[in-house]
C-alpha cells in the first residue's frame, strides 16, 4: 500500500470515527447546556439500542424498525432515570457533581443490565447496505463507513435546523442560553430537561446502531464511547455545537493516525493526551501570569 | 466524660480489631480485610477531595497503580528495599499529581473530572504496552514482600495488620486535616472561592494540596498491594476501580472521615455476599451484572435520598443507643437525664449574659493583647490607607465605573452610595482586588495592589464582608472566625496532618470566642454557620472580618436584611472599629445607616461620581436627589402633568395580598398588598433594598411566597411562572433577562410558546406584526442576536416578548434602569398605549419623577412595607418621595 493510500485510509477512518463521537458528544452537550449534568452514562444509551436492536433481527424484525425499537428503549430508559433520580435531585438544587455520580450510578445500572440481559459475548447487526467495500479515489472503504458518515451528517443538518427553527428547538436552546428567562416565556424548564435526556439518548442510540456492524457490539461498549464524545465536546467548550463536531471528528482523525503510524495499542490513550493538552493549553497562561481574573467571582 | 467514652470506644474498636481474625478464622478470609484496609486510605482521599474541597477526581486508581507499579518497578528492577521503594513511589506518584494539579485548579469549574478521568485511562494504557518496563498484560512477578530489618511480612495476617495500621493512620491524618486551619480553608474555598481568597488564601494552592494528598493517600496502599500479593498486573488500576472508589466515599459520607471507614466496609463486604449469594440463587459462576446492578441503585439511592451518605445515620443510631445504655444506668443510679439535660441548659444560657457586648473600644481589635490599636480614630492628619485615582472599569463596551478618585484614612468611615446601576459593587470589586481596573490606580498605604489577586490584596490587610454572607455552613460559628485568623496562623499542610498546632489552635480558638463575644455573638459559637439565624451571620462575617486585623474593611450593604435593633449594635460595632483605627469603606441602601454612620460620602450615577462630601451636604444636594428621583424631581409636578386619574372601577384584575418571601433567612417582604385594574397603570416606587425586585419575582411565582395572589377572581398563588404566563400575567425582569445569543425574532417566537391550541400559530404571527409595528427598531434587527442591541432596544424587546404571550397583566421591573432620557420617554409612551388597549401594568421603578408622569396610581415600598399609596398625581406634588430616598433629616436610626 502506497503512503498515499495509507494516509487517506486513516483519514477514512478517521472521520468515520470521529463522526460516531460527534454524535455521543452532541447528545452530551445538548444534556449538559440545558440541565448542566454531564451524562456519564450517555455510551451506555449507545449500547443499549445496539443490543436490543440485534436480539430483535435475530428474532426476524427489519434493521430499521429494529434500530428506532431501540432507539425507543434507550429514550425511555433515559426518560425514566431522569425523571425517577436527576429531577429530585434537581429539584433540592443539587450541585453539578453530585448530578454526575448519579449518572455515574446509571451507568452501573445500565451497564449490568446489559450484561445479565446479552452477557459478555459480541453481537453484530447487519449493515445498512450489504456488499463489498467501494473504492473511493484511492482508498478501499466499507459501505457501513459510508453510511456512518451520511447518517452522522444527516443527523447534524437535522439537529440545526431543529434548533434554529422549530419552537421545540428553540425552547431547549432558551433553557441552557438562560432558564430564567425561558420560565418567563412559559418554557417548562424541568420538563425541557427530560427531553433533552431523552434525545441525547436518541443520538447515542443512532451512533451505537451505527458502530455496531464495524466493531461489534458488547455489553461495556458504551462507556469508551461516551469517553471520547466527552473529550470531543469538552475540547469545543462542552457548549457549542458546530465545535464539538469540529473537536470529535478532529479527536477521531488523531486517533486513527496515531494508531496507523505510531503504536496501535496506544489509540485509546491520544483521545486524553489530547483532552490534557487541551486543559493545560488553557491553565498555563494563567498559572505564567501568576493572577487568575475571577470575572464570574463578580457574578457570584 | 464525652472524651473518656470517645477513648474507651476507640480502645474497644482497636481491641476488636486486634483479636478480628481469630473470630472470623473460618467463617470468612482475612483477605477481604486486607483489602478494606488497603481501600480505605484510597476513599479517604478521595472524599477529602470532594467532601471538603469540592473537586471530584475519577483517577485514583491510576494513583493507586503509581505507587504498586513504582514500587514494584523499583523493588524488583532496581533491587530497593520495599520500606525505601514504598515511599519513594509515594512521592513520585505526589509529584504526578502536582504537576496535574497546579495548572488544572487555575481553571475554575469541575476540570480535575475530566483531567484524572483522562490520565486514568492513559496510565491503564501505557501499563498494558510499556512492556518493556511494566511486563504489559502479564504484569511483574516476584515482587519482594516487605521487611523490616530480618522480619519480612507475608501472608494476610501480617497484611492484615499493616494496612489496618495504615488505614486507621490515615483516617486520622484526615480527622486532623478537616478540624485544622488548613480544612477550614477547604471549607471556604468550597463556600466561595472568591470569600476565601478575600482571607488571603489562595484557591488553587489549597485544592493541589489536598488532591497531591488524596494521591498520595491512593499511592500508599498501592505500593503495599503490590508487595502483599508479590505480584501486579494492569487490571485492577482500570477507570472501574476510580468509579468504584467514589462510590464508596459517597456511600460511607463524603463530608465525614469516619464514612470512608464505613462505605468500603460496606461496599467490600456487599460485595463478597453477592459472590457468595448470587450463585446459589441464579446458577453460574459470572456475578459482575448483579454487582454492578446493585451498586448502581444503592450509589443512585444514596445520592438522591441521602446526600450525606449512611455515616451520619449510622453515628445518630449508635448516639442513640448509646444514650439509651446511658439512661438505663442513670436510672439504676436514680439520677433522670432529663434534669442532666435541664441543667446544661441552663448552664448554656448562663453563658449568653456574658456574651453582651463588653463597653470599651479598643477590645474590639485587640483581642490578644498585641495589636497596634489606634486609638481615637478619625484623626485628619494621618496619611491615607487607601488611594483610588482616576480608576474606570469596562465591561467589554460598557463602562460600568470611571473617572473615580478617593482617599480613606484611618478611623474614617468612608461610604459610597448611588441608585440602581451605579458602579458600587464593581468599585467593591475593583478594591478587593476580585475585579480588575482597566485604568487608573488603586493603592493601599502607597501600595499599588490594582494587578494583584485577591488573596494577595487580602495579605496586605484589606478584609470585606458581602451582601449575602459567605460562611461555611457546616463549620461553626467559632470556626469560621478561626478561617478569618487564616493570615496569622502559621500551621502548614503538613503540621495540620499531624495535629501539631495545639498551642496556637487553642489560641486561635479563644481570639475567635473573645471576637464574638464582644460582638454579641457569643451564644452563638459553636453552631454551624448553616443553622444561624440570618442576623447573626452578618456579625459572625464582621468578626472573621476584624479576625483578620485589616487595616482597611470594605462593607458590601451591612445593613440589608437586619431588623432595627441588629442594625442599631451593627452601627455601634462598625463605629467602634473605626474608632479603633481602622479604615471603613461601606455600601449600603439604608440612607439613614449610611448618612448617621458615614465621615465622607461618595455618590456614583452611571458609574461616575456626581457628589462628595459630608453627609450633611450630600442630604441637601439637588444632583444627588436628581439622581435618585430622575431628572427635575422638584419640578415634575408642573413640567409633565400626570394624566387626570380615572378612579378604578369595577373588581381589580390583580390582586395581591399580605405577600411575605425573602431569600432563605432573609426575609424581604413583610406583607404587601397592591391591586391593579384593567386599563390601569399602578406604579411601586421605592428605593434600593426596598424590595421591589422580590415583589416582582413574588408575584409572578420565580420565589416562593407567602400570600395570597388573585387574577381575575381566582387564586394564583404557588403556581410557577411557566403557568402564570400561560393564565396571563406576565414578568418583564430587571435587567431583562434576554436570550443574549438568540435573534431578536426568535426571542418573539418563543414569547408566544405559552399559548397552545387551534389557531395558535396564526394568532402569533399576527401578533408578530403588532408588536412589531409597536416596536419598529425591533424589524430592522429581527435577526440579530439580543446581545447586539443597544440598552433601549433590548428593553423593548423584553416588552415585546412579554406582550407576544397576550398578557393581560403585565409587570415591568426597572425598566427605566440605565436608560437615556429619549428613551426614557418612548418606554412610557408605549406603557401608554398598552393601557389604552385595556392591560393592566404594574411598574416597578426608583425613577420616581419619570413613572409619576405616566401612571394612574402609585404605592410606595420601604423596608418590604407599603408605607403610601395614592393618585400618582397627588403623590408627585407632595415632597414626601424625597426623605423617603434621601433619608430623614433627623440623622439615622442607628445613631443612638
Amino acid at each position: 500500500m502506497s503512503l498515499e493510500q495509507r494516509v487517506l485510509q486513516l483519514f477514512v477512518s478517521g472521520v468515520t470515527n470521529g463522526s460516531i463521537y460527534a454524535l455521543l458528544g452532541l447528545g452530551l452537550v445538548l444534556v449538559y447546556s440545558t440541565t448542566r449534568v454531564v451524562n456519564v452514562a450517555i455510551g451506555d444509551f449507545a449500547t443499549l439500542c445496539a443490543l436490543a436492536a440485534a436480539t430483535l433481527v435475530t428474532r426476524g424484525w427489519g434493521l430499521l424498525p429494529a434500530v428506532a425499537a431501540g432507539a425507543l428503549l434507550a429514550a425511555a430508559a433515559a426518560a425514566l432515570a431522569y425523571r425517577v433520580a436527576i429531577h429530585p435531585a434537581r429539584r433540592r438544587g443539587a450541585d453539578p457533581v453530585t448530578l454526575m455520580i448519579i449518572t455515574i450510578a446509571l451507568h452501573l445500572a445500565l451497564q449490568g443490565t446489559a450484561q445479565a440481559l446479552w452477557g459478555t459475548q459480541p453481537y453484530t447487526l447487519p449493515a445498512l447496505s450489504p456488499g463489498p467495500p467501494v473504492h473511493v479515489l484511492l482508498a478501499v472503504v466499507d459501505r457501513q463507513k459510508l453510511w456512518v458518515l451520511a447518517v452522522s451528517f444527516a443527523i447534524v443538518t437535522l439537529l440545526a435546523l431543529f434548533f434554529n427553527r422549530t419552537t421545540a428547538g428553540r425552547a431547549l436552546r432558551a433553557c441552557a442560553v438562560n432558564p430564567t428567562a425561558a420560565r418567563l416565556t412559559g418554557i417548562p424548564v424541568h420538563r425541557m430537561g427530560l427531553a433533552a435526556f431523552a434525545l441525547g439518548a436518541v443520538l447515542a442510540a443512532v451512533s451505537g446502531a451505527l458502530i455496531a456492524p464495524i466493531t461489534l457490539a458488547t455489553y461495556d461498549m458504551g462507556l469508551m464511547l461516551g469517553l471520547k464524545g466527552f473529550v470531543g465536546a469538552v475540547i469545543g467548550g462542552l457548549v457549542n455545537y458546530p465545535l464539538t463536531v469540529a473537536g470529535c471528528i478532529l479527536l477521531g482523525l488523531l486517533e486513527s493516525f496515531a494508531a496507523g503510524f505510531l503504536a496501535s495499542g496506544y489509540r485509546d490513550a491520544v483521545a486524553f493526551v489530547v483532552l490534557i493538552a487541551v486543559l493545560m493549553a488553557r491553565a498555563l497562561p494563567l498559572l505564567r501570569h501568576g493572577v487568575m481574573v475571577s470575572e464570574e467571582a463578580a457574578k457570584e | 466524660m464525652r472524651i473518656r467514652g470517645r477513648e474507651a470506644a476507640g480502645l474497644a474498636a482497636a481491641a476488636a480489631w486486634a483479636l478480628l481474625p481469630w473470630a472470623v478464622s473460618d467463617r470468612l478470609s482475612l483477605s477481604i480485610f486486607v483489602l478494606i484496609g488497603l481501600y480505605v486510605p484510597v476513599v479517604a482521599g478521595v472524599a477529602l477531595l470532594a467532601g471538603h474541597a469540592g473537586q471530584v477526581s475519577l483517577g485514583q486508581a491510576a494513583f493507586y497503580g503509581l505507587g504498586a507499579y513504582g514500587s514494584a518497578i523499583l523493588s524488583t528492577r532496581l533491587g530497593v528495599p520495599p520500606l525505601l521503594s514504598i515511599p519513594a513511589a509515594v512521592a513520585v506518584t505526589g509529584l504526578a499529581a502536582y504537576a496535574i494539579g497546579r495548572p488544572i485548579f487555575l481553571l475554575r469549574g469541575h476540570y480535575l473530572v475530566v483531567a484524572t478521568l483522562g490520565l486514568n485511562v492513559i496510565v491503564s494504557v501505557v501499563l498494558r504496552q510499556w512492556v518493556s518496563l511494566t511486563g504489559g498484560a502479564s504484569g511483574i512477578k516476584d515482587v519482594p514482600p516487605l521487611a523490616v530489618g530480618p522480619f519480612e511480612i507475608r501472608g494476610d495476617l501480617g497484611y492484615y495488620y499493616v494496612t489496618g495500621a495504615l488505614a486507621a493512620a490515615s483516617l486520622v491524618l484526615c480527622a486532623h486535616l478537616v478540624r485544622s486551619r488548613y480544612g477550614r480553608a477547604l471549607q471556604l474555598v468550597r463556600t466561595s472561592e472568591t470569600a476565601a481568597e478575600t482571607l488571603g488564601i489562595d484557591p488553587s494552592r489549597a485544592k493541589t494540596g489536598v488532591f497531591v494528598l488524596s494521591a498520595m493517600l491512593a499511592a500508599a496502599p498501592g505500593a503495599l498491594y503490590a508487595h502483599y500479593l508479590a505480584y501486579v498486573n494492569p487490571a485492577p488500576f482500570e477507570f472501574t476501580f476510580s468509579v468504584d472508589v467514589l462510590m464508596m466515599g459517597v456511600i460511607g459520607g463524603l463530608p465525614h472521615v469516619p464514612g470512608a471507614l464505613v462505605g468500603t466496609a460496606l461496599a467490600v463486604l456487599l460485595r463478597e455476599a453477592l459472590r457468595s449469594f448470587v450463585p446459589r440463587i441464579f446458577g453460574g459462576a459470572a456475578t459482575g451484572e448483579f454487582e454492578s446492578i446493585a451498586f448502581g441503585l444503592l450509589l443512585a439511592a444514596v445520592t438522591v435520598l441521602s446526600p450525606d451518605g449512611l455515616w451520619p445515620h449510622l453515628r445518630d443510631a449508635a448516639l442513640w443507643a448509646a444514650r439509651g445504655g446511658r439512661r438505663r444506668a442513670a436510672e439504676s443510679r436514680g439520677t433522670s437525664s432529663p434534669a442532666d439535660a435541664a441543667a446544661s441548659a441552663r448552664g448554656e444560657e448562663s453563658v449568653a449574659p456574658r456574651a453582651l457586648p463588653a463597653r470599651g473600644a479598643a477590645q474590639m481589635v485587640d483581642a490578644d493583647g498585641a495589636g497596634d490599636v489606634v486609638h481615637g480614630g478619625r484623626a485628619a492628619a494621618t496619611a491615607p490607607v487607601l488611594e483610588v485615582e482616576g480608576v474606570r472599569r469596562d465591561f467589554g463596551g460598557l463602562t460600568a465605573v470611571s473617572g473615580v478618585s478617593f482617599t480613606v484614612r484611618p478611623g474614617e468611615v468612608f461610604a459610597v452610595i448611588g441608585p440602581n446601576g451605579a458602579g458600587k459593587t464593581t468599585l467593591f470589586n475593583l478594591v478587593s482586588g476580585v475585579l480588575r481596573v482597566t485604568a487608573g490606580r488603586i493603592a493601599l498605604e502607597g501600595r499599588a495592589l490594582d494587578r494583584m489577586p485577591a488573596h494577595r490584596v487580602a495579605a496586605l490587610g484589606v478584609a470585606r464582608t458581602f451582601q449575602t454572607p459567605r460562611l461555611a455552613p457546616r463549620l461553626t460559628a467559632r470556626e469560621n472566625v478561626m478561617a478569618g485568623l487564616h493570615m496569622r496562623l502559621r500551621a502548614g499542610m503538613l503540621g495540620s496532618l499531624l495535629g501539631r498546632a495545639r498551642a496556637e489552635e487553642r489560641r486561635a480558638r479563644e481570639e475567635a470566642g473573645r471576637l464574638l463575644d464582644t460582638l454579641g455573638a457569643g451564644a452563638f459559637c459553636d453552631t454551624p454557620a448553616g443553622d444561624l439565624p440570618f442576623g447573626a451571620l452578618r456579625l459572625v462575617e464582621l468578626a472573621r472580618a476584624l479576625a483578620a486585623r485589616p487595616k482597611l474593611l470594605l462593607l458590601d450593604e451591612p445593613a440589608s436584611g437586619l431588623s432595627a435593633e441588629e442594625r442599631a449594635a451593627l452601627f455601634r460595632h462598625v463605629r467602634r472599629a473605626a474608632d479603633s483605627g481602622v479604615a471603613v469603606l461601606l455600601v449600603e441602601h439604608d440612607m439613614d445607616f449610611v448618612l448617621g454612620l458615614a465621615d465622607h460620602v461618595l455618590v456614583l450615577h452611571h458609574g461616575e461620581p456626581i457628589a462628595w462630601g459630608t453627609p450633611e451636604e450630600i442630604r441637601r444636594d439637588e444632583r444627588v436627589l436628581a439622581a435618585y428621583l430622575g431628572a427635575p424631581a422638584a419640578a415634575a409636578g408642573a413640567a409633565a402633568s400626570p394624566r387626570p386619574t380615572r378612579a378604578p372601577s369595577g373588581p381589580p384584575l390583580l390582586s395581591v395580598r399580605d405577600v411575605r418571601a425573602g431569600y432563605g433567612r432573609i426575609r424581604v417582604l413583610h406583607g404587601v398588598s397592591f391591586e391593579v385594574h384593567e386599563g390601569e397603570v399602578v406604579a411601586i416606587l421605592g428605593p434600593n433594598g426596598a424590595g421591589k425586585t422580590t415583589l416582582m419575582r413574588a408575584v409572578a411565582g420565580l420565589l416562593p411566597a407567602e400570600g395570597e395572589v388573585a387574577y381575575a377572581g381566582r387564586r394564583l398563588d404557588r403556581l410557577p411562572a411557566e403557568r402564570m404566563v400561560a393564565l396571563g400575567v406576565a414578568l418583564v425582569p430587571e435587567r431583562r433577562e434576554l436570550l443574549e445569543s438568540m435573534s431578536v425574532r426568535d426571542h418573539l417566537i418563543l414569547g408566544a410558546y405559552a399559548r397552545r391550541g387551534r389557531g395558535a400559530r396564526r394568532e402569533a404571527a399576527a401578533d408578530l406584526e403588532e408588536v412589531l409595528a409597536l416596536f419598529p427598531d425591533l424589524r430592522e434587527k429581527a435577526a440579530s442576536p439580543a446581545r447586539s442591541l443597544s440598552g433601549g432596544q433590548q428593553q423593548m424587546l423584553a416588552i415585546a416578548r412579554a406582550l407576544m404571550s397576550r398578557p393581560r397583566v403585565l409587570l415591568l421591573d426597572e425598566p427605566l434602569l440605565g436608560l437615556a432620557p429619549k428613551v426614557v420617554g418612548e418606554i412610557l409612551e408605549t406603557v401608554a398605549r398598552l393601557r389604552e388597549r385595556g392591560l393592566a401594568v404594574v411598574i416597578v421603578e426608583q425613577n420616581a419623577a419619570a413613572t409619576l408622569r405616566a401612571c394612574d396610581r402609585a404605592y410606595v415600598l420601604r423596608g418590604g412595607r407599603i408605607v403610601h399609596e395614592g393618585a400618582a398625581a397627588e403623590l408627585a406634588r407632595e415632597g414626601r418621595l424625597r426623605g423617603l430616598f434621601i433619608g430623614s433629616a433627623a440623622g439615622g436610626e442607628g445613631a443612638g
